[in-house]
């Protein structure tokens, strides 16, 4: 090979590297931002859904301890409906609580499929039934899976 | 001689470096697995060790509800009929032995009935007729009432059926 030709050559290589060297820097830019952010992305989305799992559980322990002191209450003091109203009134300052009425019964409820029965005659507990919430399994309602596995192309 | 060895290494580096724009692709999607598959392993153990804990108490609480709402259904309810509800409900043995007291103010009998130092309740029987007085759930509640010291509580009736004969009386005279 003659020495001009080879002048051509190395002058096409150090073209050629000079490129792939800005290549190189200018992908690693892009490449570290996509993958921070698939990152960020696919944490978050899991995080959330725990967070989700978390706050249900919280509610529902919220909610079934001013239904069991309700309950307590109402079965071991004053039994009228009256002082029901007005414990519960007392108890549930936040309006938590779902709670419905009809024909002397009063419903609350404790969770999806869950709920408690308070049935009044003549002004007065006839019969408190709080199974639901006894018979409430809490594992198979408050769970989290697993993380997912991370889905991530880079462009 | 020394343009063709320059020319060599020129080659060489173009090579080295069109892998490296290859391989950085893949370094940076190991590089995210892994830290994705790092933070949620931590976050989800923590979750599993927070949630599990909280059905745990969840569960568990949920019996010592049952059994002051039960007892406070029943019709004359005691120290005898409260102690064979404990066993009814708690079918599991998840209630650790009950501690029995006097409580030198009131002069009642106290069960404390618990699953762990945090939750538990107190019954207060009445010492001659054994009846319920009151049940304590402070502590379900998250205020947690003192147990009344008295260091004779070995020899109260602690109301369970498999209880010594004598211990049994002695609670009920």
């Amino acid at each position: 090979m003659d020495a001009k030709k080879m002048k051509i050559i190395l002058g096409v290589s150090i073209a050629v590297n000079v490129v792939l060297i800005v290549l190189m820097f200018t992908l690693k830019s892009g490449y570290k931002e996509q993958a921070q952010k698939a990152v960020s992305v696919s944490t978050k989305a899991y995080t959330d859904q725990v967070a989700k799992v978390v706050n249900a559980q919280n509610t529902f322990i919220s909610t079934s301890n001013m239904i069991w002191q309700l309950t307590f209450e109402t079965l071991s003091g004053d039994r009228s409906e009256s002082a029901f109203d007005a414990r519960l009134a007392a108890i549930d300052t936040g309006h938590q609580l779902q709670v419905s009425k009809a024909s002397g019964k009063t419903t609350i409820a404790c969770g999806a499929g869950c709920s408690v029965s308070y049935q009044f005659a003549g002004g007065n507990l006839v019969k408190a039934d709080y199974a639901a919430l006894y018979s409430f399994a809490p594992e198979s309602e408050f769970s989290v899976m697993a993380p997912p596995a991370f889905n991530f192309q880079m462009k | 001689m020394k343009l063709k060895h320059v020319l060599i290494f020129s080659v060489v580096l173009n090579v080295l470096l069109l892998s490296l724009v290859v391989m950085q692709k893949g370094g940076y999607v190991s590089q995210a697995k892994n830290a994705y598959t790092k933070k949620t392993a931590d976050y989800y153990n923590q979750a599993m060790g927070i949630i599990d804990g909280q059905n745990d108490v969840i569960a568990k609480n949920a019996l010592l509800w049952r059994l002051v709402c039960d007892a406070e259904q029943q019709a004359a309810p005691n120290s005898k009929s409260f102690a064979t509800l404990e066993k009814q409900i708690d079918a599991n043995g998840f209630f650790g032995s009950p501690e029995v007291k006097t409580d030198p103010s009131t002069g009642y009998l106290t069960r404390k009935v618990g699953w762990n130092e945090d939750y538990f309740v107190i019954a207060s029987f009445d010492k001659a007729s054994s009846a319920l007085k009151g049940i304590n759930v402070g502590a379900l509640l998250g205020h947690a009432p003192a147990m009344p010291a008295d260091d004779a509580a070995t020899d109260e009736d602690t109301g369970d059926a498999d209880d010594s004969a004598d211990a049994g009386d002695s609670a009920q005279q």
